[in-house]
């Protein structure tokens, strides 16, 4: 499938989206608001997050709550690399995503013989033994302390002293992982996972090899959930386990995915979009109050969207509405 | 082309397919019938890697297939359809023989065209872009066929395909598996309806209880007496 053909089958709402992100994008130079900066970066890195994620659990659908480990790995492993052997975080990113994407098959090697919520289950374990083993395994994690990033500025180091690097980076990760989503849904390795998806047995009696599929899928994850970690841990400069492999960072790409729409490429972005600035304005205003009121909030919305808009909020943008609802939005169009 | 040997498959103390010996050479079609719960679609999934057999040996182009799972069963071109239909529900007609097709061809343009001719051979173009749940049960029988089709399999296994259908759409379908055949596939099918099965079989093969009752023309068999009080009961033979 060549990139042209590709770029054609974008529907208006990714161009409407793709245009509008990379306007926040192309508009920073212009800015100088640290907290305006600060809101586009973890806009964009949770939609990068997320997206990742929705590989695994849009388009493989296997829904995975212990991305937080994959998270923590690619965070952990660049960080290390850089205090010990003083390794460009920009190398050690793909180190992590590696060892990510090693542990994710060995994950889903013992998890994929499980069905439905107890895959879940077992991933959700996963994550918690990831987050306890970091805790645990000081000589190598610093235990709950967490790691420093030390701070020499320049491209080399990944580190910048102003946001706006930050910014073209997370949009270029962004960028990064759509194509990706894209990719799933236009590919053989994709159109497989649809069948998977649907109907395991009926897939596999057509010569579906739906082990090697579902693996595939899952590192392919990991890896690009890895990349996202090294990011924030070169934005924040300081890691620990709690930051890094928490119950959050599981939750909230499947959160974000599931709300803006579940295995499609745009679903993702619009769920991040809609729901951190919300997020963050909810922490805003009844923060002192009713701190974690804004995960009331997060948990009412998701109810909400699932019993109404079992698709997502993508689905109210979808170009055609006479188009019947289903799990899948892959099609293939009339040329 | 497939060899069976004294396959054996039981289910605790029930024999589902007692020591069945059978053959199915290629270009042939050879049909499979017998009662409710005769075995004949538990012998289906022994040759799709569904189940694993107890005893026996099956072999299919010369190669043993007893332990081969169903993606590899396929790759190596058995391909079945299901009793019940299984279509991919919320995908296109087209993605779903697409989905097939890919078996045999990495490219997912080149596997577009194959699906769109087998598409055709089914007579499902005018549903090409239409999900698959929106069909009727004639049409998902077709696609069901369609897909099977596009694995590019040496032997197809059709398991109750007229069930459901109507008189115009089985004469359709017998049709169809004439022109499947024609095609270069080696068709082994399992049927109830009689007139569908005697007409296009070559050969016919009888099971009951699990075991293999008669074997031969289907002339020869509509007069084998033991096959009518298999179907009917001891009481009705008919002169």
């Amino acid at each position: 499938m060549g990139i042209k053909q590709v770029a054609f089958k974008i529907k208006w709402v990714h161009s409407v989206l793709l245009l509008a992100t990379a306007t926040l994008v192309l508009g920073t130079p212009f800015i100088d608001n640290p907290y305006y900066l600060d809101t586009l970066i973890t806009i964009l890195l949770w939609a990068g997050l997320a997206g990742a994620w929705n590989i695994s659990g849009g388009y493989a659908g296997q829904l995975s709550l212990g991305h937080g480990a994959f998270f923590g790995i690619g965070a952990y492993t660049s960080t290390v690399l850089l205090l010990t052997s003083d390794l460009s975080p920009f190398v050690g990113m793909f180190a992590g995503a590696s060892l990510a994407m090693l542990v994710a098959i060995g994950i889903g090697a013992v998890c994929f013989r499980l069905k439905g919520p107890f895959f879940v289950l077992a991933t959700l374990a996963f994550g918690e033994v990831a987050h306890i083993a970091a805790i645990n395994w000081r000589s190598i994690t610093g235990g709950a302390n967490g790691l420093q990033i030390p701070y020499d500025a320049g491209w080399l180091n990944f580190t910048f002293l102003s946001e706006k690097p930050y910014v073209y980076i997370a949009f270029l990760y962004l960028i990064i992982v759509y194509a990706s989503n894209k990719y799933m849904e236009h590919s053989r390795l994709g159109y497989q996972l649809a069948g998977i998806r649907e109907d395991e047995e009926a897939a596999r009696s057509l010569g579906v090899n739906s082990w090697r599929a579902k693996l595939l899928a899952l590192g392919i994850s990991a890896f690009l959930t890895a990349l996202g970690g090294t990011f924030y841990a070169q934005y924040i400069q300081i890691i620990d386990p709690d930051s890094t492999f928490s119950w959050t960072v599981s939750i909230q790409p499947a959160l974000l995915t599931i709300v803006g729409g579940l295995g499609t490429a745009a679903g993702p972005i619009l769920g991040s979009i809609i729901m951190i600035p919300m997020s963050q304005v909810i922490r805003v205003q009844l923060g002192g109050t009713y701190s974690g009121a804004h995960l009331a909030v997060y948990g009412v919305i998701l109810i909400a969207i699932v019993l109404f808009l079992p698709r997502g909020l993508y689905d109210v943008v979808r170009k055609a509405p006479s188009e019947v609802w289903g799990k899948t939005v892959l099609r293939s169009k009339p040329e | 082309m497939l060899e069976l040997q004294n396959v054996i498959k039981k289910f605790g103390g029930l024999f589902a397919v007692n020591d069945v010996t059978l053959s199915v050479r290629r270009g042939e079609i050879v049909g499979l019938m017998g009662p409710n719960g005769a075995g004949k679609t538990t012998l289906f999934n022994l040759l799709t890697g569904f189940f694993p057999l107890n005893s026996g040996t099956i072999n299919f182009k010369k190669q043993d297939i007893r332990f081969m799972s169903p993606e590899k069963l396929c790759e190596k071109g058995i391909c079945r359809t299901f009793q019940i239909v299984r279509p991919f529900g919320s995908i296109t007609v087209l993605d779903n023989v697409l989905i097939g097709a890919l078996n045999r061809s990495k490219q997912v343009d080149e596997a577009r065209e194959i699906a769109n001719e087998n598409i055709k051979l089914v007579g499902l173009a005018p549903f090409t872009y239409k999900e698959a749940n929106s069909l009727t049960l004639g049409y998902r029988k077709r696609l069901e066929i369609a897909r099977a089709l596009a694995t590019r399999p040496e032997l197809l296994l059709l398991d109750e395909v007229m069930a459901g259908l109507n008189l115009t759409e089985i004469n359709e379908m017998i049709d169809l598996v004439a022109r499947i055949r024609e095609s270069g596939v080696t068709l082994f099918v399992i049927e109830h309806i009689m007139e569908a099965i005697m007409s296009i079989c070559d050969r016919i093969i009888v099971l009951n209880y699990g075991s293999k009752l008669a074997e031969g023309k289907p002339a020869d068999i509509a007069k084998n007496s033991e096959v009518i009080q298999a179907y009917l009961g001891e009481e009705y033979e008919l002169a």
